[in-house]
């Protein structure tokens, strides 16, 4: 399984102190922030608070222990400790720790789940692209 | 040709060294122009009016990051070049942000032109280049990209950035503002050793922000100063401002 990577809570990595040349986005809702919407981010995102609606991005999202996520969820890469209601789609891999809650159907390439980890709904290990959606393959295999 | 722009604190007698050295060092460095002191009869928006008639290519801020933000605010034209020579240890982070040292030394800097193309952030029609601050108010509805709304549990402050603020560096190449959350959190260690307060930090890149509030307005503040009222529409527009940078 992919190795995830995730930024410091404590020294955010867009926070370059030293010099303000370009660096890539990074997304952090803290406990005490709710996001209703549709979020669509680029780069790596960290939710230790809320969201309802739906969540994508290009990049990995961490969903912490405390976190409550009502949405549904696309990004290259998935790791959730936390809550989430809603479909999960990963183009590269999902992984669910043992305090994760998942309600929802999941689908990556890659899946791992740990002991102790609640999880309801479908999972599927097709291929997905990008933009979290099956790909053509499998989108021609379903019609068919 | 060149302008410099002197605020008021930087008149003060223990200053006035460094104003000579800097006066004198433009002269050496071929980039002199002319020396406008801000007094209670002579404001900044003013002299940069005046200037943007005068058709000036280059204001130099001679002062902290309020006199940079607040020529920034009064801009009209953003074909011309600015510059910072920071004055005193307080409240310089542009100029720290941009490498660009303290009195005399940022001269040689500003001669050398290294423009960057940064960007600037647009809230009901008035510029700002730092950031801006909405206070705690839990009437203050945000919307971010036209797409999702931010909710703080107990109305906690809210920071837009575009470059820097409160000892945070936002990126102003990156075409985004981020609103930044605050959360303190009280840390209490076994009950005896006091309470230690440590902060969480929300960082939401987004282009555009939406500010409503039901009730009255709430202010929406540059620095110390109330900037807008809401309701507010806050965008980026990207590479707007040519700023001489050190690095």
């Amino acid at each position: 399984m992919a190795q995830l990577t995730y930024i410091n809570d404590k020294n955010m990595a867009m926070f370059n102190k030293q010099d303000g040349t370009s660096q890539e986005i990074e997304t952090i809702i803290g406990p005490s922030v709710t996001l209703e919407g549709n979020f669509v981010g680029s780069g790596d995102v960290v939710v230790e608070g809320s969201i309802n609606g739906t969540l994508k991005t290009q990049g990995s999202v961490r969903v912490g222990k405390d976190a409550k996520i009502k949405a549904e969820v696309r990004a290259a890469q998935v790791y959730v400790a936390g809550e989430i209601r809603g479909n999960v789609f990963a183009s590269s891999s999902l992984e669910l720790a043992s305090s994760a809650r998942v309600v929802g159907n999941i689908q990556a390439k890659n899946l791992s789940i740990e002991a102790g980890a609640t999880f309801q709904g479908k999972s599927s290990m097709d291929p997905i692209d990008e933009d979290g959606d099956k790909n053509k393959s499998s989108k021609q295999k379903e019609t068919k | 040709m060149y302008l410099y722009i002197v605020d008021t604190f930087a008149q003060d007698k223990k200053f006035q060294r460094d104003l000579l050295h800097i006066q004198a060092r433009v002269q050496d460095l071929g980039i002199s122009g002319r020396f406008e002191k801000l007094t209670i009869l002579k404001s900044i928006q003013d002299i940069v009016h005046d200037a943007e008639r005068k058709e000036v290519k280059t204001i130099v801020a001679i002062g902290n990051d309020n006199t940079f933000n607040s020529i920034v605010s009064y801009l009209k034209d953003n074909s011309m070049t600015l510059g910072i020579i920071p004055i005193g240890e307080k409240n310089n982070s542009i100029a720290r942000s941009l490498h660009i040292p303290n009195g005399e030394a940022a001269c040689a800097v500003l001669s050398k032109r290294l423009i960057k193309k940064m960007d600037v952030g647009k809230v009901n029609g008035k510029y700002f280049f730092s950031s801006l601050f909405i206070p705690a108010s839990q009437s203050a509805k945000i919307e971010c990209d036209k797409s999702y709304t931010i909710r703080t549990s107990g109305g906690s402050p809210i920071r837009i950035v575009n470059f820097c603020d409160n000892g945070y560096q936002g990126n102003a190449q990156d075409g985004k503002l981020e609103a930044v959350v605050e959360e303190k959190i009280d840390k209490n260690f076994f009950g005896f050793f006091g309470k230690k307060e440590s902060t969480r930090t929300s960082v939401i890149p987004t282009k555009t922000i939406s500010i409503k509030s039901n009730e009255k307005s709430v202010p929406i503040y540059s620095g110390n100063d109330v900037f807008v009222k809401t309701p507010a529409i806050v965008e980026i527009v990207p590479k707007k401002l040519r700023i001489i940078s050190g690095a």
